[in-house]
């Protein structure tokens, strides 16, 4: 007997730059992205019926092309990830030495990119790549002086010299 | 530096939203804290935003002394660390006042209260 085998192909999804690039992404892949879930959820975009040819694009427009490209290669790789728990994470140690070797790889781009993959993550509220981008930066603060600091993030010292000194005194006391 | 090269090596860290400056604070060590007070508005995204100067002053202490700010809705909260830090305080008082014995259990950082007081002129230097 031969029976007919239906093709599943994965549901896709239609995502739009704010630079108007369109991206084709799972369903599936795309799931990690909690902005992303629920407009398709409230916009119902889950309906097997429609193709993709004929579904409406989610537009992001706080998001660039080159950095929503980085977002999707971010969760193609973490599909398989399990959910994050919020709760178990906040009460777990807060370490910045547990980031994956490729998401290391991944996040070691220039500055400006960073930059926009952290207000990206936010707007689409990824939070394991959040959670990794933020421990990335936490890692370039770690073992610089307040000099150091200042120069790396191009912060200006806005202390007034009672200020400073006042904060002398109280890095004197903890350091006693 | 010109400006593309400050895109380049520059993190613009203050300007990221203050929810997520704080997501990175969080995660960096408390021994380390003292390193951040770089800029007035890191300072306050750190210690709290309080206006009070006593109640900044122990915000200031209780980070120092190993206890974390509670970094959601601004609320302080004790660490797992607070024993060793009340231990780190008594020891203080105790070299310098000679006071031996403080009930520390009801001692709450945000509710300002007599230890408190006591707190802050040792931390100021007029004990």
């Amino acid at each position: 007997f031969l029976f007919p085998i239906k093709m599943t192909s994965p549901r896709m999804i239609k995502l739009t730059s704010n630079d108007d690039k369109t991206f084709e992404v799972e369903r599936d892949v795309i799931k990690q992205s909690v902005t992303v879930n629920t407009l398709i959820t409230d916009l119902n975009m889950d309906d097997e019926d429609v193709s993709v040819e004929n579904q409406m694009a989610i537009p992001l427009p706080n998001v660039d092309a080159a950095t929503l490209e980085m977002v999707i290669t971010w969760c193609k790789q973490h599909r398989e990830d399990p959910p994050r728990n919020e709760e178990e994470e906040e009460k777990k140690e807060k370490r910045t030495d547990d980031i994956p070797e490729w998401d290391k790889t991944f996040l070691d781009v220039e500055q400006s990119v960073l930059f926009a993959l952290i207000l990206a993550a936010n707007y689409m509220d990824i939070k394991g790549l959040l959670d990794n981008c933020c421990k990335t930066v936490a890692n370039m603060i770690k073992g610089k002086t307040p000099d150091e600091i200042r120069k790396h993030f191009n912060i200006k010292n806005d202390f007034t010299p009672e200020e400073e000194e006042q904060i002398r005194k109280e890095n004197a006391w903890c350091e006693d | 530096m010109d400006e593309l090269k400050l895109r380049r090596y520059v993190f613009p860290l203050l300007d990221l939203p203050n929810e997520i400056i704080s997501m990175i604070l969080a995660r960096m060590p408390a021994k380390e804290l003292s390193a951040l007070r770089v800029n007035k508005k890191i300072d306050a995204l750190c210690y709290g935003n309080a206006q009070d100067p006593m109640v900044m002053t122990l915000t200031t202490i209780s980070t120092y002394s190993e206890l974390t700010i509670g970094w959601t809705q601004g609320a302080v909260r004790r660490s797992y660390s607070i024993q060793s830090s009340m231990k780190k305080i008594m020891e203080r008082l105790r070299r310098e006042r000679g006071i031996v014995e403080y009930n520390t259990a009801e001692f709450e950082f945000s509710r300002p209260n007599p230890f408190h007081a006591l707190l802050v002129e040792m931390f100021s230097g007029t004990l």
